[in-house]
């Protein structure tokens, strides 16, 4: 089979960010057929995709299409080289309609002027020439999220696309419409053209694709033909294994339930639920981990709870209080603390300095103000007893925090929440980017904190830390909880498969209750 | 009540209809013919103002210089027309000030897109600047080149022109209020239909709709969302050159420093309160120009007793209550989507229960 894409030695560095998100990557897909690029969420799958769309340009590599040198500068070179590409994120404009938004920028036109007849019939003749129905006169903002992404694959077909490229095609659409798009896809490939699926779920993989090549952290690992890897396989190359950190602990001594969460409801982007019917309890003196790959609505969990996020439905329970729609302050006030995932902006502010940074969770108390006005002394010394106890160095009182290393600001974090004793910590990817001291450190506090009797959630992408550290391990996918295991008894493979979607035999459809 | 607007927003869309329409009657069957005229002329500006500022927002670009716009506009049209030494009246033509005064607010429109898009200036300084500019520019040049203080007139400088259209003026009731008035009232109103014509009737307009609405859908299509956007503001500016100059030549035939006096900043909140639709910036403004009518007519009156700074106030008064309904509207909007949300979700997140519940699969 001749080669639709042929990518080679891709290198993409983020200087903002500093992440190198492809780092010499390899890809090649075959004409006509299903191919899936896999990975976690940051391996490197989307900025690969954008790169061929045009969309980023690489540091260096190649790209060939139809086996031919193309440089692709823009958008617009894609799609003259016959690549169209379906974004996550629909790329739609809502109060226009199903025709109006496939003939965007090619409207047929008499000297400027529209005759939304003609587009009505011309998008007819496409969608019955690809047996794609569609109501060329609807408004896009009042059909399905399903019917909106048929818009979006008739729009690149309209731009006689050879080769599409689907981002996490299925992340937003129900079961049933799921089964559709697999029909479409197989359909299209039948017809000759090329399928580029960029997903993490593996189940989907196997369902759809002939051939699977899996990134992780900006590499290629991998790329085989579908009917050779298994599920777990394919997991294990995308998870990848790490050195395995041990953590000290002993068995934990779980007390009263302190947190308890009851079918959650919770929105993401664009009306999607991102947490859907997630019931869960933490007990006084215990971790629970919650396992998962990125973007399966762990984050809008933690925000609900922590009260960052609307609840759309369902309650939640703070040692015995309804919290469900409580302010954050009436949360810390009853003995809520959160380690933000992002400590950069959401944990801290790096615009001042130490001394507010620490008491902007306890500022309108006794000592740190009195009748509205900040008492500097003490808050200085709140500021160097963290200081000391959670060894944050080179960070001084009364100066900015800024130049702090990765590890120190999430100490000055960590020091800042366990400030007062929480009876419940939130902490969402606590040790993300930083150095191995750090991690053991921050893990040994959150042992620590556990074993003085505080109920922790923990939330991570790390399997190993989830695993070192939690005493139950909830494992979160599509904004529901697959499955909880007890620690002792959980395994990587087991979290892998119910991590991509799938469900242990021996526990079917247990997963209502946490 | 939120849970009505939801499942009745057609009809509630349809009983506004026609809730204005039997307002508009009302007005029209009590309200004294002098007042409604000045009403239909003074609403003039706000008609051109608040195109400027709707055609600048379809393309998503908030545009908070329309004062400037128009206060430069008012200023160039009185200098055009300006010719001391000739007889009173005989003046250059006041339609070629205004047609001067759209070329400035164009050619500053360009420049404020410009600045904006390719230097990538902050848009609210960048307006504020704008504005801030103009007002002192112009009473520079009001000193310096015409030695004029405050205000700048001459008996040269003739304001525009009544037009008496052709069978309409004759008919009883309909004559006197539609009929007689400047050539640029007319303008707006051909203006009207033609920003309608232009955002739902070409492919331009479409353009600039979707690069407003959603400029990464713009984008991914190929669509040059930069020009499309340069191109908007300067027919926005185009736009407020002539409201300007409506309000130099239609009303006062001089210049006034600062002669605008918000009528840019009110002719944003009209856009907003009118969805962004033409047809609906003009009656809106029609009301807002009753408003400002209101204010000078019952100011003549001595039977009314009202204090003159409350009557002064009137189109203030207007704007703040456009600009609460405009929030809460948008409030409600978004309760109205979170409510659809916990209903379509919390229903099939029962019934996937029951579904387990009762042994079934999801």
């Amino acid at each position: 089979m001749p080669l639709a894409v042929d990518m080679r030695h891709i290198r993409k560095f983020f200087p903002s960010s500093s992440v190198l998100a492809c780092d010499d990557v390899d890809f090649a897909v075959e004409q006509g057929e299903v191919h899936a690029l896999v990975g976690e969420n940051g391996a490197g799958k989307t900025t690969l995709m954008n790169i061929l769309y045009g969309l980023v340009a690489p540091d260096a590599g190649q790209i060939f299409v139809h086996e031919k040198l193309s440089h692709i500068a823009h958008p617009n070179d894609a799609i003259k080289q016959g690549i169209g590409m379906v974004h996550q994120h629909f790329k739609l404009v809502p109060s226009f309609t199903i025709a109006q938004n496939i003939l965007l920028g090619i409207e047929p036109n008499q000297a400027g002027f529209i005759d939304n007849n003609d587009e009505a019939d011309i998008v007819r003749r496409l969608s019955e020439s690809f047996g794609l129905p569609v109501n060329p006169n609807a408004r896009v903002a009042d059909i399905s999220v399903g019917m909106q992404q048929r818009v979006e694959i008739l729009k690149t077909l309209q731009r006689n696309a050879q080769i599409l490229i689907l981002d996490e095609p299925t992340a937003v659409l129900t079961p049933q419409e799921v089964r559709e798009l697999y029909v479409v896809i197989r359909k299209l490939a039948a017809d000759g053209r090329t399928v580029i699926l960029i997903t993490h779920k593996l189940l989907e993989v196997k369902e759809v694709a002939d051939r699977v090549s899996i990134m992780r952290r900006g590499r290629m690992v991998a790329t085989h033909s579908v009917a050779d890897v298994s599920v777990r396989d394919m997991a294990n190359l995308m998870v990848g294994r790490e050195v395995i950190l041990r953590v000290d602990k002993s068995p934990a001594t779980p007390g009263d339930v302190v947190l308890k969460a009851d079918n959650l409801l919770v929105a993401g982007a664009g009306g999607i639920p991102a947490v859907f019917g997630v019931s869960l309890e933490v007990r006084a003196g215990e971790i629970l981990g919650i396992a998962g790959v990125s973007g399966n609505g762990q984050t809008e969990l933690v925000e609900a709870i922590t009260g960052l996020r609307p609840v759309e439905g369902g309650t939640i329970n703070l040692l015995g209080q309804n919290i469900t729609h409580a302010s954050v302050r009436k949360r810390r006030e009853i003995g809520m603390a959160h380690v933000p995932e992002d400590r950069m902006v959401v944990g801290l502010n790096l615009k001042t300095n130490l001394d507010e940074n620490v008491v902007v969770t306890h500022y309108q108390d006794e000592p740190y103000s009195k009748r509205g006005i900040l008492r500097l002394p003490p808050i200085r010394k709140l500021a160097q007893q963290i200081v000391d106890a959670f060894q944050v160095k080179s960070a001084r009182v009364g100066e900015e925090i800024k130049t702090l290393s990765g590890g120190n600001l999430q100490k000055v974090v960590l020091g800042r929440e366990l400030y007062g004793k929480p009876r419940l910590l939130v902490v969402n990817q606590p040790t993300r980017g930083l150095d191995v001291g750090s991690i053991e450190f921050v893990h040994k506090t959150l042992i620590e904190e556990r074993d003085s009797g505080a109920a922790i959630l923990l939330v991570s992408v790390e399997l190993d830390e989830i695993l070192s550290l939690s005493d139950r391990i909830a494992v979160m996918f599509g904004g529901r909880i697959m499955d909880v295991l007890d620690a002792e008894a959980a395994n990587e493979q087991d979290i892998g498969v119910l991590m991509a979607g799938g469900s242990l035999e021996t526990e079917p459809a247990a997963a209502e209750k946490v | 009540m939120i849970e009505f607007l939801n499942t009745h927003s057609r009809q509630v869309r349809i009983g506004l209809i026609i809730a204005g329409v039997l307002i508009i009657l009302l007005l029209l069957i009590s309200l004294p013919m002098t007042l409604l005229q000045s009403s239909i002329r003074l609403a003039t500006p706000y008609v051109l103002g608040s195109l400027a500022a709707l055609l600048a927002s379809r393309a998503g670009v908030l545009n908070l210089a329309i004062e400037g716009k128009m206060l430069l506009g008012a200023f160039v049209a009185v200098v055009t027309v300006y010719q001391p030494g000739v007889l009173p009246g005989q003046g250059r033509d006041p339609i070629l000030g205004v047609l001067v005064a759209a070329l400035f607010g164009g050619g500053l429109g360009l420049i404020f897109a410009v600045l904006y898009l390719r230097i990538r200036i902050n848009l609210v300084i960048l307006a504020l600047a704008v504005n801030l500019f103009v007002a002192n520019a112009t009473v520079f040049f009001m000193r310096v080149q015409f030695g004029a203080f405050g205000t700048l007139a001459d008996p040269s400088i003739r304001s525009l022109s009544t037009l008496q259209l052709p069978i309409i003026h004759s008919v009883p009731f309909v004559g006197p209020l539609l009929s007689g008035y400047q050539i640029l009232v007319y303008l707006s109103w051909v203006m009207v239909v033609l920003v309608w014509v232009l955002l739902f009737r070409t492919q331009f307009g479409r353009h600039i709709r979707a690069v407003g609405e959603n400029r990464e859908a713009a984008e991914s299509v190929g669509i040059n969302v930069t020009r499309v956007q340069i191109f908007a503001l300067t027919l926005s500016g185009m736009l407020a050159g002539m409201a300007g100059a409506f309000l130099s030549l239609g009303v006062l035939s001089q210049f006034v420093e600062n002669m605008v006096s918000g009528r840019g900043w009110t002719s944003i909140t009209i856009s907003l309160f009118a969805f962004e639709q033409p047809v609906g910036a003009f009656f809106t403004a029609l009301f807002f120009g009753l408003a400002e009518a209101l204010s000078f007519y019952l100011q003549s009156r001595p039977e009314v007793n009202l204090p003159p700074d409350l009557l002064l106030a009137l189109p203030q008064i207007a704007t703040i209550t456009a600009l609460v309904l405009v929030a809460l509207r948008i409030r409600t909007a978004e309760l109205m989507k979170r409510r659809t949300f916990a209903q379509q979700f919390g229903h099939e997140l029962d019934k996937l229960r029951r579904g387990v519940l009762a042994g079934g699969q999801d």
